[in-house]
């Protein structure tokens, strides 16, 4: 079954028959779309799905939000108006020992899962690159779930990463069940990721340019409006629902002067430190936990017992740490504090995910980012008080926006999310152009001296050669055995020319494959070489195999274009034999040079008329 | 050539044994600073300065125990000895400030925790230290 192929009534029915009503009922409203107005080509269709999803997965964000606040009023006793890591006083038997429990939790429930399902979970950002948007929703909403559960019970995570899973696994669902092209797919994976991002912070822009920079890999006009409607209508839910408060308040406007603009710059270099040092910090420890020696279900329960032992004197770092932002925001504590929330935090933080918690780092870099400001600002106000410099008067908020832009864009690999997040949480222009600058500093420094964010760093430590969701995924779809010619033609090893040239006439076939007794491959066999005047008079006797080329040199299906073109040059030949496998090498079919070249540019093409929002730019499909 | 001189490596092998080094003593360095952050923030949670009974300044006690941190997680002889000091000033200061802080922990709890800080430091440390290297090429243990 291929992308392109439409939807039938019959795809309704086999899905019914799976016991999967939604999904049926799904599979027969689109065959009925696609029949009557052809949905998938219809702009218009694709915009109103964007708004439903971006309705559905705001609907659910609240949803989760609610679950991981509620399992925060459990296990920890808070308000229902408090967030967890805003500092307040806390039983400490609850702060030592929900953790672990949270991690037995967590641990046994994914050594379940990765027994009912082997293969690593597959994320937006992996699939538009590499899959063309296919996504499993059942592995999302476990992910979800076990993100929600990691976060519940108090790990130093946030539920963005949860968040993002689901949104992109539903909107995947739904339109491979639509059965969309792959271009519209990864288009819908990310109206998924952006109306998540927009609901959790309630912030469309922030949203809308997180899918761009992460998920789609690029921006173009094709995708403008479906993911800006997807995150716009995610936000109109969580506004209706929640109310239009953003997540973080400021008491007073943020004031920038000139010198800042030269400090935000020392901010960002320092930013870029702390999250290399963070996104090593995960893997590192991760190491260490694996060479525990013990199962991987008890991980999380023993990086359980260090969290406890951390939240019990620093309660901040538990969860998300919003409500910690938040409290840095409004109190200006001391330089001990500070600087102690920020070793907390970045170990508590590697220590969730590298002992197998589940979730992500964007909001414990906004935090880790926010208090490092704080911290920058004591420190530059005595150092420039002493020296003279200046009269030590900086705008905390905005030390502490710019720390928060620039360590988060550094770790989320998102700058331009990140400027327009702080744009639309503080409403105010002078601060979203200091961030900009630490912001663009920290990319910066990070590109140059580490070259990945927190995701692509993962992607590489697992040996997927991805940098962003741009899609990659197209040269591994396109293989051999999609472009191969079955009409073979084989000779005995052993023939001799004359019987050769009996069966095989000049004009006929243009090459012919020798195979052994046993049918596996051998090599090729020009015809015109067999009628060559140069092979003398006694040719006629000679076995064919002194003509043989390319000997063991072949390609299998599953092998890509990419492959295939190293192969023809290193055989030099014009033409590749496909074998079955590397046992038999039984000969099922073959791929000449040129076919393999117009295949991949045609195909390259069709991607770029796809980025462009074009497909008749190159020709018709 | 004589017993005394040491193998002779290419200066590619002498390159990278210089990095793992270095290598080793930045990372040891790193962590002394964040158990040194750490620590000198744990310390600024204690409530009633009445108490506290500090034998030196709040930041030269967490530094100075960031600094035997370092010294213990570092691959050379001297480190047992270090090693051996960690566990004493860890529980002592982790101990004020679980029972300093607001809320307090309870003694007991208090006291199991501190163990824990101790035991945590000290076995990081001698991890550090002891790890096994991929390649002693070039190195002069």
């Amino acid at each position: 079954m291929t992308a392109d192929t439409p939807p039938s009534p019959h795809d309704a029915a086999a899905a019914a028959e799976r016991g999967r009503p939604v999904l049926a009922l799904l599979a027969g409203a689109g065959a009925r779309l696609a029949a009557g107005r052809k949905l998938r080509d219809n702009e218009v269709a694709l915009l109103a799905m964007s708004g439903l999803f971006g309705i559905a997965i705001g609907a659910a964000v609240v949803a989760i939000e609610r679950l991981v606040q509620l399992l925060h009023q459990v296990n920890f006793a808070v308000a229902a108006n408090q967030h967890l890591s805003a500092g307040g006083a806390l039983d400490w038997w609850r702060v030592a020992l929900v953790p672990i429990v949270g991690g037995l939790l967590a641990g046994s429930a994914q050594a379940l899962l990765r027994r009912a399902r082997t293969h690593e979970v597959v994320d937006a950002v992996e699939a538009n690159a590499l899959f063309g948007g296919k996504m499993s929703l059942t592995d999302s909403i476990g992910l979800t779930l076990l993100t929600a559960i990691s976060s519940g019970f108090g790990a130093s995570v946030g539920m963005e990463a949860g968040f993002t899973q689901l949104g992109s696994g539903l909107s995947s669902r739904i339109g491979q069940t639509l059965r969309l092209r792959r271009g519209d797919l990864r288009t819908v994976v990310g109206c998924g990721a952006a109306a998540a991002i927009a609901a959790a912070f309630n912030a469309p822009l922030a949203g809308a340019f997180y899918a761009f920079e992460l998920v789609i890999g690029n921006y173009s006009p094709s995708v403008l409006a479906p993911i800006s409607i997807a995150a716009l209508f995610a936000t109109l839910v969580v506004r209706g629902i929640n109310g239009g408060e953003s997540i973080f308040a400021l008491d007073t406007p943020v004031r920038i002067a000139g010198l800042d603009y030269g400090l935000f710059a020392v901010i960002g270099v320092v930013a870029a430190v702390i999250a290399i040092a963070t996104m090593r910090g995960v893997t590192w420890i991760e190491r260490l936990f694996r060479r525990l020696h013990v199962p991987a279900w008890v991980r999380p329960s023993i990086g359980g017992v260090l969290i406890g032992l951390i939240a019990s004197i620093y309660p901040e770092v538990l969860g998300s740490g919003h409500g910690a932002v938040q409290l840095t925001l409004d109190h200006p504590f001391p330089l001990a504090i500070l600087l102690g929330l920020i070793a907390a935090k970045g170990l508590a933080s590697a220590i969730s995910v590298g002992s197998g918690f589940r979730g992500g780092l964007f909001s414990s870099s906004l935090l880790l980012g926010g208090v490092y400001g704080g911290a920058a600002v004591v420190v530059l106000h005595g150092a420039l008080s002493a020296l003279g410099v200046a009269d030590g008067e900086f705008d905390r908020a905005a030390y502490m926006l710019v720390g928060m832009g620039s360590v988060a864009a550094a770790v989320v690999g998102a700058p331009v999310t990140m400027i327009l997040l702080v744009l639309e949480l503080t409403g105010s222009f002078p601060a979203a152009v200091g961030v900009m600058v630490g912001v663009i500093i920290a990319s910066v420094v990070v590109r140059l001296t580490f070259g990945y964010s927190f995701a692509t760093w993962r992607f590489h430590l697992r040996g997927v050669p991805i940098r962003s969701g741009y899609d990659i995924g197209w040269i591994q779809d396109l293989t051999v055995g999609r472009l191969m010619r079955k009409d073979v033609h084989t000779a005995p090893m052993g023939l001799s020319i004359a019987e050769f040239r009996a069966r095989f006439p000049l004009g006929g076939h243009k090459r012919v494959f020798v195979v052994d007794a046993a049918g596996g491959y051998r090599g090729i066999v020009v015809t015109a070489d067999a009628y060559n005047p140069d092979l003398g008079e006694d040719a006629d006797a000679r076995p064919i195999d002194e003509l043989c080329i390319a000997r063991g040199q072949f390609l299998l299906p599953q092998h890509n274009v990419r492959i295939a073109l190293h192969r023809f040059d290193a055989a030099e030949t014009e033409a590749l034999a496909v074998v079955s496998d590397l046992d038999t090498r039984r000969v099922v079919g073959f791929v000449t040079e040129g076919y393999v070249l117009r295949s991949y540019n045609q195909e390259f093409e069709r991607v770029r008329a796809d980025e462009l929002g074009e497909r008749t730019l190159f020709g018709p499909e | 050539m004589s017993d005394t001189h040491a193998p002779h490596h290419s200066t590619d092998i002498r390159r990278q044994a210089r990095r793992r080094r270095l290598g080793r003593v930045v990372l040891a360095a790193a962590l002394g600073i964040v158990v040194a952050g750490y620590t000198y923030g744990a310390l600024g949670e204690r409530v009633d300065p009445a108490e506290w009974n500090d034998l030196l300044p709040q930041w030269l006690e967490a530094a100075a125990l960031g600094a035997i941190f370092a010294v213990a997680s570092l691959p050379i002889a001297g480190a047992i000895i270090a090693r051996a000091v960690v566990p004493v000033p860890t529980f002592v200061l982790y101990l004020t400030v679980l029972l300093g802080k607001s809320p307090p922990v309870p003694y007991a709890a208090a006291f199991v925790m501190a163990l824990l800080y101790a035991g945590a430091l000290t076995a990081l440390s001698t991890y550090l230290a002891q790890r096994p290297e991929r390649s002693k090429l070039g190195s002069r243990r």
